[in-house]
């Protein structure tokens, strides 16, 4: 019984993998596997997988494009947490500005980015334990935020604009994919628009490091 | 038995498919400061092609001593001629790293030339967050090209950045002296929390009484700077109610209204 199931289950997984070939869906297929075979997307009947569907063109989306959301509203919310941190911890303006401005500009995408999943009635999240499978490698955990906090002026600056640009590289990797491989138009347009203010936001990070 | 066997080879096909066709978009890390020649074409200070867009991508097998990681398309990089800028530094150099993948570790390593300057061994650890080495330049001066080599552990992969800089220059441009926590070699690396002077740690700060951590959806008082918070959590700032969207320790002056990715406003 268990090994049926097993079977079921790998046999899922091979073909998820097989049917993903793109660059982006293997991505997300790295330590990503459940999301694709497990309870998310893969297996509601509304969603379309492949993007080329003519449900996409009238507004509807795809398996990638709902992925692409649940994996960046957590990342972009991770990402105010940090910024929130220079408030108070930056002895530098030009720092604590650029993590305001971040602050203000991804609360505004997470609100646009939450409204469009409930608005297709897809989870805003993936399973419970979904992004166990990244091994901490990809995500900036609440470690880091922590040890982040500890730190003030100058070494803060150091540490904080190293971890942001980290984060920011990550989620431009998550907006390209979804740029190469999603469906709604709106929500590739979105990836696009992170695409270029992440970009921006790593060149005046990098450009902080070295004033 | 046979079974299991065919299952083991589907599976593996399966992850080492994923794994090889993810590779391109799996990136890594490169240094940042002094800014190394990726990190100037992720800037836009210097007119680059591809690997402007993912500076931490400059991954090739190990054991090379050039500045593309052998990758074609980021040839470039190993192209002296290129008008690379230089930092002024003193002979005493903080090297800076982002890290988009925490890969276990073996070495570090710092060249110049051929010669090995530096090297920090992590034996087989996986980084911290942010990664900081201080190298010594002594007997060194003038322009010299700094290799900064990533050895990582678990594949025969390493990452490439190579560091312009100006030594002892005018100006005495090394980074100030600050109390940025670094890894000295041959010394276990002090993690940023153990030795810098912190604010109030997080854990110091007292826990608001009122704030039940275990029961998301009851009413958690008056939203406190300190607080930890859970999802579901309900505050009161302001005379308006806000619903906690993702558990965090609310660091600094953010209150509910000014970060709605964290607080949804219910009342």
């Amino acid at each position: 019984m268990k090994r049926s199931a097993l079977t079921v289950a790998l046999a899922l997984t091979a073909l998820a993998v097989s049917a993903c070939g793109t660059p982006a869906a293997a991505y997300y297929g790295t330590g990503h596997g459940a999301h694709g075979t497990g309870g998310t997307t893969g297996g509601t009947v509304r969603v379309t997988h492949g993007g080329a569907g003519t449900d996409v063109a009238a507004g509807g989306f795809t398996a990638d494009d709902v992925m692409f959301l649940q994996m960046m509203i957590p990342h972009d919310r991770r990402g105010v947490e940090l910024a929130m941190l220079a408030a108070t911890r930056s002895s530098r303006e030009e720092v604590r500005t650029l993590a305001a401005e971040i602050v203000a500009g991804q609360s505004d995408q997470v609100q646009v980015m939450t409204d469009r999943l409930t608005a297709w009635k897809q989870p805003l999240e993936t399973g419970a334990h979904a992004h166990d499978a990244h091994g901490g490698l990809h995500v900036t955990g609440p470690e880091v935020v922590a040890e982040l906090a500890a730190l003030n002026g100058a070494a803060f600056d150091t540490a904080f604009l190293n971890v942001l640009i980290g984060h920011q590289h990550n989620a431009l990797d998550m907006a390209r994919a979804e740029v190469k491989t999603g469906g709604n138009p709106e929500t590739v347009e979105l990836a696009r628009q992170i695409d270029r203010s992440r970009s921006e936001q790593v060149r005046r990070l990098l450009a902080a490091l070295s004033p | 038995m046979r079974r299991t066997l065919t299952l083991a080879a589907v599976a593996s096909f399966a992850f080492g498919a994923t794994i090889v066709a993810a590779s391109p978009a799996m990136a890594h890390g490169y240094v940042s400061s002094p800014p190394s020649r990726q990190a100037f074409c992720a800037q836009g200070k210097v007119a680059c092609g591809a690997v402007k867009y993912e500076p931490q991508s400059v991954e090739g097998a190990k054991g090379q001593r050039n500045c593309h990681g052998g990758v074609a398309r980021f040839a470039e990089l190993n192209d002296d001629s290129k008008a690379w800028p230089t930092t002024a530094v003193g002979t005493s150099v903080n090297f800076n790293w982002v890290l988009t993948a925490r890969h276990s570790t073996s070495t570090w390593e710092y060249y110049i030339g051929n010669k090995l300057i530096a090297s920090f061994n992590d034996n087989g650890k996986q980084p911290g967050a942010t990664v900081t080495h201080n190298v010594s330049l002594a007997g060194y001066s003038g322009k010299q090209k700094v290799l900064a080599v990533w050895n990582i552990a678990d594949t025969a992969a390493a990452f490439y950045s190579c560091i312009d800089l100006q030594v002892g220059g005018t100006g005495g441009g090394a980074p100030a002296p600050t109390p940025t926590p670094t890894q000295k070699p041959t010394t276990p690396a002090p993690t940023p929390t153990k030795t810098a002077t912190p604010l109030p740690s997080p854990t110091s700060v007292p826990k608001p009484t009122s704030v039940p951590t275990t029961h998301p959806t009851t009413p958690a008082g008056t939203w406190k700077r300190g607080g930890k918070y859970v999802i579901g959590n309900v505050v009161t700032y302001g005379g308006v109610k806000y619903r906690c969207l993702q558990s965090h320790t609310a660091y600094g002056d953010w209150a509910p209204p000014k970060v709605p990715a964290l607080w949804k406003r219910v009342g």
